[in-house]
Parts: structure tokens; sequence; C-alpha cells
């Protein structure tokens, strides 16, 4: 019994390596949905941070104007191509949801350099966003 | 907690034992981008953001 345990964790261990540092897998549809909303919550959060500690600079503010427009729309084109996925090249959709991790990475940052403390909501968006459309957008 | 949202988790807790009813749910979302269960990217991030509205108090 503790032998199939021990092979059970050692497969599970061996299929998790497996897909960590390769070239990133395409995200089934309901995943790539749940991908766009959970990076669409973390840009809210963070810009809604960057909002309340950057409130009396303006550079902080017109750094996070921008980088909410690009994820904003780059969000909304990834939508799209999870709506049509079946159709669709999933490059599209790695390529958009790249660049939608890029707007709230730039959001974020500006957001602590004005001294907000971040969510866990936000560093988990960035962590999945970027497993997602790592090294697959070319 | 609304009906709606008692509603929905008891659905979730279905969906989590029996794969029909997790595929009934994704279909019946798919089918319907509308559906209120199915949040889209602009529901959740307005036109103006938060950031633009504290730039334009910033330079009243």
């Amino acid at each position: 019994m503790k032998a199939r345990i021990v092979a059970f964790a050692l497969a599970l261990v061996i299929a998790f390596a497996s897909g960590c540092g390769g070239e990133a897998k395409s995200p089934a549809r309901d995943t790539a949905r749940a991908a766009v909303l959970l990076v669409a919550e973390g840009v809210r959060v963070a810009d809604k941070a960057c909002a309340t500690f950057g409130e009396n600079d303006d550079s902080i503010l017109k750094t996070c104007v921008d980088a909410y427009g690009t994820a904003r729309s780059s969000l909304i084109a990834a939508e799209a191509a999870v709506d049509a996925w079946d159709a669709g090249d999933r490059k599209d959709f790695t390529c958009a949801l790249a660049a939608s991790v890029r707007g709230l990475s730039a959001i974020a940052n500006a957001a602590t350099s004005a001294g907000a403390k971040l969510p866990l909501i936000v560093t988990d968006a960035l962590t999945l966003g970027a497993a997602f459309a790592g090294g697959a957008c070319k | 907690m609304n009906p709606l949202d008692i509603g929905i988790k008891l659905l979730g807790l279905a969906a989590q034992t029996a794969p029909v009813i997790a595929d009934f749910i994704r279909k019946a979302v798919d089918a319907n981008p509308d559906h209120a269960v199915s949040k889209r990217v602009s529901d959740v991030l307005p036109v103006e953001s938060a950031s633009e509205h504290a730039l334009k108090d910033l330079s009243k």
C-alpha cells in the first residue's frame, strides 16, 4: 500500500515537472476564460491601489492609466479569442493575454512604488497569466 | 446571501460530484454569453479606470 502511494506521488511529481519549464501548454477553453477573468480582476484591484496610493503623483497615475488601457483592450481581445476557441488560433489568445499581463505588471509596479501593498489576487493573476502566456507568443 | 447565489453554490457543489452536471453547466454558460453566471471583461473593467478618475481629480 505504502509503495503504491509513493509510486503515485512520484508519478504526480513527474507529470508536474514535465509541465514546467517547457513550452507553454495550450489551456482548455474554460481554463483560458477563467485566466482572462482572473487577470481582469487583478487589473481592477491593482488600478484601484494605484489610484489610492498615487493620488498625488500624476506621473504614477499616468503610468497606470496607459497600462490599464493596454491591459483592458488586450483582455477584450483575449476574451474574443476564447469565444472563438474552436475556430481560432490559440496564438491570438496567448499573445493578447501576454500583453494584458505586461499591462497588469506595469500597474502593479507603479502602485508598489507609490507605497501600495498589493493583494494576493494581483500576484496570483500575474503568476497565472504569465504561465499561460509565457513563451508561446512569437 | 440571495437565492441566486445559493443556487449557484449548490450547482457548484453538484458539479464537483457529477461530471454530467459540470458539463451541462459549461454548455449552458457557453451557449449564452449574456448569461448572469458568465462575466465579461467589460463588466469587470469599465472604460474609465480608477487611476484616470484620480488623475482628473488631481488636475482640477
